[in-house]
């Protein structure tokens, strides 16, 4: 590839603590009336001080673990300034010259992103406006419940090289987020936003485009498009030697193409300085070792260990770790049944048609025993796999016991050898033709008679012989 | 630090105010700067910055959510309203 992508990210997730960054107004506000949980702390009333609070260095301590970052024991905050109406103080409370966190990594695919630092901040208000687009809007409208909820800033070194592989590392990062509980993640809502900057290299003269920023993409698909769209439109401008302008460019979802966002003389200047309302945060070694220890298995030393434990190949593995509600009743139910390959098939090939990863396993009907009730009738020929798994989705319904079901419908396994034979003698009597033509060579005939059988006895019948009695038959 | 005519647009345009007599105000600005000026006066080579008087450690807040007693107060004070939003004119009119 000639025209080589160079990509960093800078991501916002909002981190589900209680409260607010800096006061006791719940953090949870995403549904919440507008102006219903502000105060004058985070509305920026005069004389308010803000106190930072202790869940936000705890999740951002959880985070930066999980991401391999040094934590330092001093940071402290500083205000970073703009005027804007979402934006209730006139600057923004952010750690600007110490952050929390730096140099970590996030692997992806084998390959070290690494991270530059993570800093704690505060979330700006929401913006409602009264017309379609901004720019036509007469009225906005301020809801301020937004205000003060708790952010934690990522910033990735360039070490991303494809619109593809931002996807996959946010994706991944919304995987840990949700793992070790700090955040939901969830882009569409808002809970993860994530910009991007994209330079261009030229392999063949070496020569590097100027750097492009790019905003707004508010899903993982967008990231991906909106990246390939600005990646062609830098090569097309760079073949034709044209200059690529620095400059700050936004996703537009109705075109899906991206558009220059702010000229370059209206570049901004935030005038940080220390917060002086804030003393510095020195925390001990032994509160962020403390913290630490609290980190749960994370997405890839579960994936290795499901290989490892239970002997699963990479694709099953990485679908049951792909979320911690998953992995889990996983494990409970291999605990009961004894078989992590049966339950896997099991899990991709069935429950996973009714249930999403993301779902809460605790409140499903089949319970792990009913796994092992159901592996144990079909391994005791019992039942068929196909009734098998018709009874598995009325136990997924139900939450019946699937013994019940098999019981009171009847649907064990006809294993009677003479039943079997005089169903098969009725089907060949009426199908002298097929008979003549199987003996002639086309034994694929067999599934015919086959599946006569086990369409009369809807499904019960034992394969395995009905087979063998069906070839003894016609080779009479 | 000579103050003019294009450094006060600059600061009017990041403070979003609209100035008529610029003139005034680069006057004015002039002499906020110099008199902070002699602060330059002082030797401070080799001195730290000190970013807080206060270099105990910060007292963090426990995670209790509640919502503050008198929100209404907050909404009272709003110059405009609609509904419980607070109403502003459009931000690029």
């Amino acid at each position: 590839m000639r025209f080589k992508p160079v990509i960093g990210l800078e991501i916002h997730v909002q981190l589900n603590t209680k409260t607010k960054a800096f006061c006791s107004c719940p953090a949870d506000v995403f549904e919440l009336e507008p102006n219903s949980a502000v105060c004058p702390v985070c509305t920026g009333q005069p004389g308010a001080l803000p106190v930072p609070s202790e869940e936000m260095f705890e999740f951002g301590i959880l985070l930066a673990t999980a991401l391999n970052c040094k934590i330092h024991e001093y940071s402290r905050f500083d205000r970073k300034n703009y005027f804007y109406p979402d934006l209730p103080k006139g600057y923004q409370i952010t750690q600007f010259f110490h952050p929390l966190a730096t140099e970590g990594y996030l692997e992806l695919n084998g390959k070290k992103v690494k991270i530059r630092r993570i800093h704690l901040e505060e979330d700006a208000g929401k913006l409602i406006h009264s017309a379609e687009t901004i720019t036509e809007a007469k009225y906005s409208y301020v809801d301020m419940n937004r205000c003060g909820v708790p952010l934690a800033e990522i910033v990735t070194d360039p070490d991303i090289d494809s619109p593809r592989e931002a996807r996959e590392f946010l994706e991944k990062l919304r995987q840990i987020l949700r793992y070790i509980g700090v955040s939901t993640g969830d882009m569409e809502k808002g809970a993860l936003r994530c910009d991007a900057n994209i330079s261009v290299i030229d392999t063949e003269t070496g020569i590097q485009s100027n750097k492009v920023e790019v905003k707004n993409m508010n899903s993982f698909k967008f990231v991906e498009k909106a990246l390939e769209y600005e990646y062609g439109r830098i090569v097309e401008l760079m073949k034709e030697g044209k200059e690529v302008e620095k400059e700050t460019r936004g996703w537009d979802l109705s075109s899906k193409t991206t558009i220059s966002m702010r000229s370059k003389e209206e570049a901004n200047d935030y005038r940080y300085f220390p917060e002086p309302d804030i003393p510095p945060v020195i925390l001990s070694k032994d509160y962020i070792n403390n913290i630490k220890s609290r980190i749960p298995e994370l997405p890839d030393e579960k994936l290795l260990r499901f290989k490892n434990e239970y002997g699963l190949g990479d694709y099953e593995a990485k679908i049951l770790t792909s979320s911690v509600q998953l992995a889990n009743y996983f494990e409970e139910c291999v605990r009961i049944t004894k078989n992590p390959k049966e339950t896997s098939n099991w899990f991709l090939t069935e429950l996973l048609r009714f249930v999403s990863p993301e779902d809460n396993f605790q409140n499903l009907k089949i319970k792990p025993e009913h796994f092992k009730e159901l592996f144990d009738m079909v391994n005791n020929r019992e039942i068929s796999r196909n009734i098998a798994k018709n009874v598995f989705e009325e136990t997924f319904k139900t939450g019946k016991n699937p013994r019940e079901i098999v019981e009171k419908k009847g649907l064990k396994i006809v294993g009677d050898e003479s039943m079997i034979e005089e169903i098969l003698r009725k089907l060949i009597d009426q199908n002298p033709d097929k008979v003549q033509a199987y003996k002639n060579g086309k034994t694929g005939l067999l599934g015919f008679f086959v599946g006569g059988v086990m369409k009369e006895t809807k499904g019960k019948a034992d394969p395995r012989k009905v087979n063998e009695i069906a070839r003894k038959l016609l080779s009479d | 630090m000579k103050i003019d005519e294009k450094l006060v647009e600059d600061v009017a345009m990041l403070a979003r105010l609209k100035i008529d007599d610029k003139e005034k105000f680069i006057k004015e600005m002039q002499k906020i700067v110099d008199y902070f000026q002699v602060l330059e006066e002082v030797e401070t080579e080799g001195v730290e910055p000190m970013y807080t008087p206060i270099e105990n450690n910060v007292k963090l807040r426990k995670k209790d959510a509640r919502n503050f007693e008198d929100i209404e107060e907050i909404r009272k004070i709003f110059p405009s309203k609609e509904g419980n939003y607070l109403k502003i004119p459009g931000i690029h009119k």
